[in-house]
C-alpha cells in the first residue's frame, strides 16, 4: 500500500495545487492541476486515480519553417520570450491570485534539448523563491506515462511512449518504470520530422501531422512501397529506413526515371507520389511499433497499451494498436488526444504532484540542475506499489 | 487468447488434428496436437506424446504485402534456421517436423513441461520467478551457464537469434539438471556479424534487467560466463572472436545509454 | 568551481547589474549559483550580491568564449529580471 497523503496540503487546505513547466523540446507548457485529498489514497495503489482537476493548459509551439529543424538556442529564445507570459495567463486561467498557495512548482529536469531545459529551469527557481513554493524536478517520460494512467485509467499497463526524441516499450515492475524495447538509433518522431524536412512540407502544427494528413490522400492504398523492416526483439532502428526513404523521395523530386520503383522503365511515367511514400513510411513504422508492443506485453502477461507522446496522437497507430489488441484476450488500449499527448505542462505537473506527495520534494537548488540524458528507468517510482 | 484464431487454425488443419491452445506469444499462437503430420497415425496410440503446432496468425493491424512478408520469410527462416541448427552437436533447439510457409505453420517437437506448485510452464523466465525464494542458488546458477553456454554455442557458429530473452528459453527436466533448449527463432539469421552478436547479447541483458530486476546482475554474469566458456575453449582463434565480440556488446551497450535524446 | 581558484584566467570582466532590492539580487545569485560550467577550465563566473547589486566575475582563456559565456549568463539574469518584475 502507498500512502499519497504523506504531505499534506498547504494551509490546511482539502486540495493540492501544482505548477507544471515544460520545455524539453519546441514546446512550452505551463499547467496548473488540483488534486483533492482523500482519505482513500492514505491507503493504497491508486496513483492512476488522483482525481486530476486541470484548472490551465497552456501550451506554445517553436514552429520553424519547411525544410528546418528546431535548433537548441532558438528554442531556448522562445521559452524565455514566452516562458512569463504563460504562467501570468495559466494563473489567470486557473484563478489563482496568490501563487504562493501552490503546493509545487513542478518543472522538467529531463531527458530533452540542454538549453531549452534550462531556460526554463531558471525561472521555475525564481519562481520558487519569489512565492516560497517547494520545488519538484520531473522525468519528462515519466510525466507522459503519468499523464496517460491519469486521463485513461489504465492501471498497469504496457506504455508505448513515441515522441520526437524517443521511442521506447516501458513495463512497471518493483519502483521503476523499466525499458523492454527501444530504438537503437533515432526517434519515431525525429525520423517523421526528417522526412518532413526532406519533403519540405510544413512544420506547422506539426511536421508528423502533415505526414499523416499526406498519408491519408494516398490513392491507391493497395500497393505498399517496400520499406526495410527493421525489428530487433523488442528493439528496433530507424536510420536506415530513413535513408532508404530519403533517397527514393530525391529520386522523385529529381525525376530520376532510371528508379525503377518510382518510374515505369518504359515510358518514363512516374508510379508513385508524395502521399504513398508518406503512406508507406507510416505503415511500415507503426507496424513494427505495433510489433515490438505486443512483444512487451507477451513477454510480461499484460493485455492493456498506453500510447503517450507527440506521436500518440496519429490516429492510424492509434486504430492498428487497436487492432492488434483486439485479437489479443481482453486486449484494451488507451490514448489521449493532442492535449495531453504533444507535451504539455500538465503532464509534469501530475508527475511532479505525485513525487511531492511522497515527500520527494527539492531541498536544495544544487539539485535543480537539468540534463539532456535521463533514462526513464533511473526514477525511483515511490507512488506506485 | 482470441477464440477468431484458434477457428482459423482449426478450419485450415481440419478436424482430424485436434489441437489444443498453450500460449499465444507476440508473433505466434502455439498448440500442442497428438498427431505427427506425416508420420501413420495408428503409431501414436500414446496419448501422452505431444507435438508443438506454431501458427502465425495473419496480423490485421499491419498491412497485407507487409503481413504475407513477414509471416513467409520468418517461418521459412526459422524452419530453416532450426534444421540447420540441429546438426550442430552440443547445441539444444527443438527438432523441425515439417512447415507450411504460406500458412505460417511449423511443426516441432515438444520441449519443456509443468513446473511444481503452479509455477506455469518451464520458460526460464518462470523458472527463475519460481526460485526466487533462493535466487542464488547452485542449481540456478548452473541452470544460467548452461543458458549462456548454449548463447555461446549459437554465436561461435556464426547464428543470431534476434529475440532473446528468458521466455525464448525452455527448461527441460533430466533427473539431475535443467537443460535449457533456445526457441523461437523467427527474428533468427545466420550472421558472421559482430554486430549482431553484440545486440543480441544486449537484448538479452535488458531483458534480464527488465524481467529479473533484482538479480539482474548475478544472473547475467552467470550468462556470460557460460557465454565466454564456449570461446575460451577455441584456442587463439576463439579467444579474439570473443574479445571482439564482448568489445562490440559494451559499444551496442553504450550507444543505449548514450544515445542523445534530442530530436 | 565556486571554491578559491590559485589560477586566474588572462581574460577578466567586471558587471553589476542593480536589483531593487538587495533580496532581489540574493534571489538572483541563488537561481544563477547551481548550474555548472561547461568548460571550467577556460571559463569561469562568480555570482554574489552586493546590497541591492548583483556583481558578475568572469574570467576566460580567450575573448571569444568570454563573449559567449557572458551572453548565455545575462540571457538568465534577463529571464530572472522579467520574472521578479511580473511577480512582484
Amino acid at each position: 500500500m502507498v500512502n499519497l497523503n504523506k504531505v499534506l496540503p498547504r494551509n490546511g487546505r482539502d486540495y493540492y495545487l501544482a505548477l507544471g513547466l515544460e520545455g524539453s523540446a519546441n514546446k512550452l507548457g505551463v499547467g496548473i492541476i488540483k488534486h483533492p485529498l482523500l482519505p482513500k489514497h492514505a491507503d493504497s495503489d491508486l496513483s492512476h486515480h488522483c482525481e486530476l482537476e486541470i484548472l490551465a493548459n497552456i501550451r506554445d509551439t517553436y514552429v520553424t519553417p519547411p525544410g528546418e529543424g528546431f535548433l537548441p538556442r532558438d528554442t531556448a529564445r522562445h521559452h524565455r520570450n514566452w516562458a512569463v507570459r504563460l504562467v501570468r495567463k495559466a494563473l489567470q486561467e486557473a484563478g489563482i491570485d496568490h501563487p504562493s498557495e501552490l503546493d509545487t512548482i513542478c518543472f522538467t529536469k529531463g531527458p530533452g534539448m540542454g538549453a531549452p531545459l534550462h531556460s526554463v529551469v531558471v525561472m521555475a527557481r525564481t519562481l520558487s523563491l519569489l512565492w516560497d513554493v517547494p520545488l519538484v524536478g520531473v522525468n519528462h517520460c515519466v510525466g507522459h506515462i503519468e499523464m496517460g494512467r491519469e486521463i485513461t485509467k489504465a492501471e498497469n499497463p504496457v506504455v508505448l511512449y513515441v515522441s520526437g526524441g524517443n521511442t521506447q516499450v516501458i513495463a512497471y515492475s518493483e519502483n521503476r518504470y523499466r525499458i523492454f524495447g527501444e530504438t537503437l538509433d533515432i526517434a519515431i518522431g525525429n525520423c517523421l520530422d526528417r522526412f518532413a524536412r526532406t519533403l519540405k512540407i510544413p512544420n506547422e502544427p506539426s511536421p508528423g501531422y502533415n505526414i499523416e494528413q499526406l498519408a491519408l490522400k494516398c490513392t491507391n492504398k493497395d500497393y505498399l512501397v517496400e520499406l526495410p523492416y527493421t525489428v530487433k526483439g523488442m528493439d528496433l532502428s530507424m536510420s536506415g529506413i530513413l535513408g532508404y526513404v530519403d533517397s527514393l523521395s530525391k529520386d522523385l523530386f529529381n525525376h530520376n526515371t532510371k528508379n525503377k520503383l518510382l518510374f515505369d522503365p518504359k515510358t518514363g511515367e512516374q508510379l508513385v507520389t508524395v502521399s504513398d511514400l508518406c503512406y508507406s513510411l507510416q505503415e511500415n513504422l507503426f507496424a513494427m511499433l505495433v510489433e515490438i508492443t505486443e512483444r512487451a506485453m507477451a513477454h510480461v502477461n499484460s493485455n492493456q497499451v498506453l500510447i503517450v507522446g507527440g506521436v500518440g496522437c496519429n490516429v492510424r497507430l492509434q486504430e492498428m494498436m487497436a487492432s492488434m489488441c483486439r485479437d489479443r484476450s481482453n486486449g484494451q488500449v488507451h490514448a489521449t488526444d493532442e492535449r495531453f499527448c504533444i507535451d504539455n505542462g500538465v503532464m509534469i505537473a501530475q508527475a511532479g504532484l505525485l513525487q511531492y506527495r511522497m515527500g520527494n520534494a527539492v531541498q536544495d537548488l544544487a539539485d535543480t540542475v537539468v540534463t539532456q540524458k535521463f533514462r526513464t528507468d533511473e526514477v525511483y517510482v515511490a507512488w506506485r506499489e | 487468447m482470441s477464440q477468431e484464431i484458434i477457428s482459423q487454425v482449426s478450419s485450415y488443419l481440419t478436424s482430424n488434428v485436434p489441437v489444443i491452445p498453450i500460449s499465444q506469444g507476440a508473433e505466434a499462437v502455439v498448440f500442442t496436437t497428438t498427431i505427427h503430420p506425416y508420420a501413420p497415425s495408428n503409431n501414436n496410440t500414446d496419448e501422452s506424446i505431444k507435438y508443438i503446432l506454431k501458427y502465425r496468425p495473419p496480423k490485421k493491424y499491419r498491412h497485407p504485402s507487409i503481413d504475407k512478408a513477414l509471416t513467409k520469410h520468418r517461418t521459412l527462416s526459422e524452419s530453416r534456421i532450426l534444421a540447420k541448427l540441429s546438426q550442430i552437436s552440443g547445441l539444444h533447439v527443438p527438432k523441425l517436423i515439417a512447415c507450411d510457409v504460406y500458412n505460417g505453420c511449423i511443426w516441432i517437437e515438444f520441449l519443456g513441461e509443468e513446473l511444481p506448485n503452479g509455477s506455469g510452464f518451464s520458460s526460464l523466465k518462470n523458472y527463475l520467478w519460481m526460485c526466487v525464494l533462493d535466487p542464488y542458488s547452485k542449481m540456478v546458477e548452473d541452470t544460467l551457464v548452461k543458458v549462456g553456454y548454449q548463447i555461446g554455442l549459437l554465436h561461435w557458429n556464426d547464428y543470431c537469434h534476434g529475440d532473446l530473452t528468458t521466455s525464448n528459453v525452455v527448461l527441460q527436466n533430466s533427473g539431475t539438471h535443467w537443460e535449457p533448449y533456445l526457441i523461437d527463432f523467427g527474428l533468427g539469421s545466420a550472421s558472421t556479424l559482430v554486430e549482431d552478436k553484440g545486440v543480441d547479447l544486449y537484448v538479452l541483458e535488458r531483458a534480464v534487467n527488465s524481467t529479473h530486476s533484482r538479480y539482474a546482475e548475478k544472473y547475467s554474469q552467470w550468462l556470460m560466463q557460460g557465454y565466454k566458456e564456449v570461446y575460451e575453449k577455441q584456442s587463439k582463434k576463439g579467444q579474439n572472436k570473443l574479445r571482439d565480440v564482448l568489445k562490440r556488446f559494451e559499444e551496442v551497450r553504450l550507444r543505449g545509454r548514450k544515445r542523445s535524446m534530442l530530436g | 568551481m565556486k571554491s578559491v581558484r590559485d589560477t586566474q584566467l588572462p581574460h577578466i570582466l567586471h558587471l553589476e547589474v542593480p536589483f531593487e532590492t538587495a533580496s532581489q539580487a540574493q534571489t538572483a545569485v541563488k537561481v544563477l549559483n547551481p548550474d555548472p560550467i561547461l568548460k571550467p577550465q577556460d571559463f569561469h563566473v562568480r555570482y554574489s550580491a552586493n546590497g541591492p547589486k548583483l556583481c558578475l566575475d568572469f574570467e576566460s582563456v580567450d575573448d571569444r568564449v568570454l563573449r559567449v559565456g557572458v551572453s548565455s549568463v545575462i540571457e538568465s539574469v534577463k529571464t530572472i529580471l522579467e520574472t521578479i518584475d511580473e511577480f512582484t
